[in-house]
């Protein structure tokens, strides 16, 4: 196969059995790879109604078929399982070069399943598959255990792993590879933990076929120029994500103490510019990027002296603005440590902002504060919050079920910053009207990244410019997002590499890279099949209409201060015609003429 | 009026804001004034007559875009952010 | 060295043939991509696989810091020392040393010879992985996205850079002598 390798690696961790099995290249071609094609696998192997901490939730790791060729910005791979934050499917995304790996290691994809009796790590060296023990790294920091298990197997082997907040089965536990990459959100960290899956080192090599390598490297040239021209691009290779905090506050839309505001005076402190300034020390790109996005940093002040990558701007926000600091030092040190133990790094900074937002508004008891100074602004507390949840430590034990739990249990559960228990990461709704749309309606929960609508409304990319105010056309743009970003996901790409390139680029790459015809229509087409699919997954485990839903803050409590004082979120307004765009009913259930068209039925 | 810069502005003007104290009745005018005292900053301001395609201006957190563009009227005591077009995630 | 290959200058300092060229690395611009052991493999396999590259990206993710690293082209060039056959030669004139399948034993001590680890072996095509240029026109340096590769002109001052760049890798790998 050219693209694809034509291969699923198959471990069951409770026998040790290793399998391989032929990629089905219909599934191929219908769901492209990495998302597409993980989700298809699990939804069809997997019930819905399954516990996502037991034996019998799959975890899926799977490039896509741009992944490890020169591709631009297209060396990603997704893990998928079903997710112990939202019990929502679960679509996690990193770089690195990972995904590489396992490509030339020989497979699509890798399915976990079971677990496995004692701590273990997997070894995949091309054909040869190990299962080894890992009680000596159980309790290891993501770094460490990098170190040691490439030392174990292999100096070039890719390690992906958990930290002690995965072990522990943090609800919002990421897994890490290249020790700074995170496939971050809905606990996919915390499934691996649960099946004692200590790590998966990977070295392959063998190659990724072409073919048509003329056709291929034209394509390639065309979308690298489109890349260098675009502004949004060289802004990220300047400043990393975290160049938005000033944009998203002079427009009053920058969430501030769990949502309480949607302005904070002191932001600049914390954003891109005093990054680049203050703690950076050099760029660093994954696998075939032309962008380099990443940030090397350091923080020389002793108090939160390390070294790392980030914080991106979700990091920055989160521990800055979120929970009313504005200490850069401390929130880089905060983004080093959620690398390091393995946490998700938008989900853990907003529940501890709902902790505080708690304890500021006297409902939580001072028992349980661990001898803590929980208010707003205080850097050192996000520090050791952080510390503290990874290892479930006091109340960190607590925070570690994330915000609407933590929230439920003290009997509010209205002060957790969620959609389907999920954290809604760094864009007020209230004054961005389709980003509201995306955070509501989005598969594997309050995610903005899965519709990232904001390129539009506040970005000005690709020169389209439309009012963050306004509901009109929202919802068909948060579905144009959706189903591209789903293809994108499931080809293998970086989403940021839509700064620039097109469904056209895309899709002339993927044909000369595959031997497969895909037309720009075909691209999108498939990410609108595996949008639809992870729907039906979630209507199966039980979610309805209802959970198309924000707190009710966004939906009631007018942003207080700033340009876009006075504004709430209007999403039920849009979410009927949401419905409509999607082909679904009014219950958000898709039509048997939508799962015809798009061949799910 | 106080104007601000951002990003990649910055170095272009070398502060991070200033104050105005000379009123002017709209963007146009504003946004001539400055590009005479920052001269690096001109080009990222027009193209032609019209409004850079590279930047994004806020008038009191609003785009220009969803007001009168180059020709948005100004109060005293307005704000006025000039952004350079760039992202995040 | 002088007696094996009489035509060939051993000097710093002198200038080869005119338009010649020499690839330079700067470290410091590298993001760790690997586009460079993309683009090399894809040149010279037509595929994409990474072990077939004849130039090897270092990433320490601790300290963030990626280092590519290829044949040197070195003066004194210890492979070709060692290579019992003269399968790594070099034409008079030239700066590239070159490689001839047909007289190649696979005997790996070329492998051994480079202090930096820059010749490897490929056991799928049976023969030292050595970066050829090729040809004149370098697919690495073509896709480095941030042109932490250059191709550039062989003159005095570009020679030296380069030994000094060199001697830094010697020293961090604390290897032979050059």
């Amino acid at each position: 196969m050219n693209g694809w390798i034509g291969t699923i690696l198959r471990i069951d961790l409770t026998t040790g059995a290793v399998k391989k099995e032929p990629l089905i290249k219909n599934d191929a071609i219908l769901f492209l790879g990495a998302r597409g094609l993980a989700t298809k696998i699990f939804t069809d192997e997997v019930p819905a109604t399954v516990d996502p901490l037991s034996p019998e939730n799959k975890l899926i790791f799977a490039p896509g078929p741009f992944t490890g060729t020169l591709a631009p910005s297209a060396g990603r791979y997704h893990v998928v399982a079903k997710s112990p934050l939202t019990n929502t499917i679960a679509g996690a995304n990193s770089g690195g070069v990972f995904g590489a790996a396992v490509k030339y290691a020989g497979y699509d994809a890798i399915v976990f399943e079971g677990k496995a009796e004692k701590p273990v790590y997997v070894w995949i060296k091309d054909g040869r598959v190990e299962i080894r023990d890992a009680s000596h790294l159980w309790g290891k920091w993501v770094p460490d255990t990098t170190d040691i298990v490439r030392s174990e197997t292999d100096d070039d082997a890719s390690v992906a792993c958990i930290g002690p907040a995965g072990e522990k089965l943090v609800l919002f536990a990421s897994i890490q590879n290249e020790m700074h990459r995170a496939a971050g959100r809905g606990g996919v960290g915390a499934v691996m933990g649960s099946k004692n899956l200590k790590a998966i080192a990977v070295r392959g090599t063998g190659g990724v076929r072409v073919a048509d390598v003329k056709a291929l490297e034209a394509a390639i040239w065309v979308a690298r120029a489109k890349l260098s021209a675009h502004p949004v691009a060289q802004g990220l290779n300047k400043h990393g994500t975290d160049i938005l905090v000033n944009i998203l506050n002079e427009t009053g839309c920058l969430p501030t103490r769990n949502y309480n505001d949607g302005h904070f005076p002191t932001a600049d402190k914390v954003g891109g510019e005093s990054l680049t300034k203050e703690v950076l020390t050099r760029r660093k790109g994954c696998f075939a990027c032309v962008i380099s996005c990443g940030r090397v940093t350091r923080v020389k002040d002793p108090k939160f002296a390390g070294e790392g990558e980030g914080p991106e701007y979700e990091a920055a926000w989160g521990y800055g603005p979120d929970c009313g600091v504005d200490n850069l030092d401390a929130a880089t040190k905060a983004n080093h440590l959620c690398n390091e133990l393995g946490l998700d790094s938008i989900s853990a900074p907003a529940t501890i902002a709902c902790a505080i937002d708690m304890a500021e508004s006297g409902l939580l008891p001072a028992k349980d504060f661990d001898g803590l100074d929980i208010r707003w602004g205080n850097a050192e507390l996000i520090v050791e919050l952080t510390k503290r949840i990874a290892l479930r430590q006091g109340i960190g034990d607590k925070l570690a079920l994330g915000s609407y739990r933590f929230a439920e249990m003290y009997g509010h559960p209205e002060y957790s910053m969620t959609s389907k228990k999920q954290e809604i990461p760094a864009y007020d709704a209230r004054g961005i009207q389709g980003i509201g749309l995306e955070y509501a309606t989005c598969n594997r929960g309050g995610c903005h990244v899965k519709g990232y609508t904001i390129a539009v409304e506040v970005l000005a990319s690709g020169n389209v410019r439309m009012d963050p105010r306004e509901i009109k056309g929202k919802p068909a743009l948060v579905k144009a997002f959706q189903d591209m970003t789903a293809a994108v996901d499931a080809s293998g790409g970086c989403i940021f590499g839509t700064f620039g390139m097109v469904a056209d680029d895309y899709a002339a790459m993927l044909s000369a890279l595959t031997g497969v015809q895909y037309s720009a229509a075909d691209y999108v087409k498939a990410g609108e099949r595996i949008w639809n699919l992870e729907r039906i997954f979630n209507l199966e485990a039980g979610f309805t209409a209802k959970d198309d839903s924000l707190p009710e803050r966004l939906l009631k409590s007018p942003i207080k201060t700033g340009p876009s004082k006075g504004l709430v979120s209007r999403l039920p307004e849009m979410l009927p015609e949401y419905y409509n765009v999607r082909g679904w009913n009014d219950q958000g259930v898709p039509s048997s003429e939508k799962l015809h068209e798009l061949q799910l039925a | 009026m106080t104007v601000k810069y951002f990003g990649d502005i910055r170095p272009l003007t070398g502060i991070k804001e200033e104050r105005w104290p000379h009123p002017h009745p709209d963007l146009r005018s504003l946004l001539n004034v400055l590009g005479q005292k920052h001269a690096a900053l001109r080009n990222r301001l027009f193209e032609g007559d019209q409004l850079s395609s590279t930047t994004i201006i806020l008038v009191n957190g609003r785009s220009v875009d969803y007001l009168k563009g180059i020709e948005t009227p100004l109060q005293p005591d307005d704000i006025v952010d000039v952004f350079p077009v760039e992202g995040g995630g | 060295m002088r007696d094996i290959f009489p035509n060939v200058n051993f000097g710093y300092g002198i200038a080869f043939s005119k338009g010649m060229k020499v690839l330079m690395i700067h470290p410091e611009k590298c993001t760790g991509c690997q586009s460079c052991m993309l683009a090399c493999s894809l040149h010279h396999e037509g595929q994409f696989r990474m072990a077939a590259s004849r130039i090897h990206v270092y990433t320490w993710e601790r300290e963030g810091i990626s280092v590519p690293m290829m044949c040197q082209q070195c003066d004194t060039a210890a492979c070709m020392k060692v290579c019992p056959t003269a399968a790594l030669h070099r034409a008079p004139g030239e700066l590239l040393v070159d490689f001839s399948q047909s007289k190649c034993i696979g005997c790996h001590m070329c492998t051994i010879a480079c202090p930096f680890g820059n010749i490897a072996y490929d056991a799928v095509a049976g023969s030292p992985l050595k970066c050829d240029t090729c040809g004149g026109d370098p697919s690495c340096v073509r896709y480095c996205p941030t042109q932490a590769l250059e191709w550039v002109d062989d003159t005095v001052s570009m020679r030296n850079r380069k030994k000094n760049y060199a001697a830094k890798f010697k020293e961090a790998f604390g290897e032979a002598t050059v």
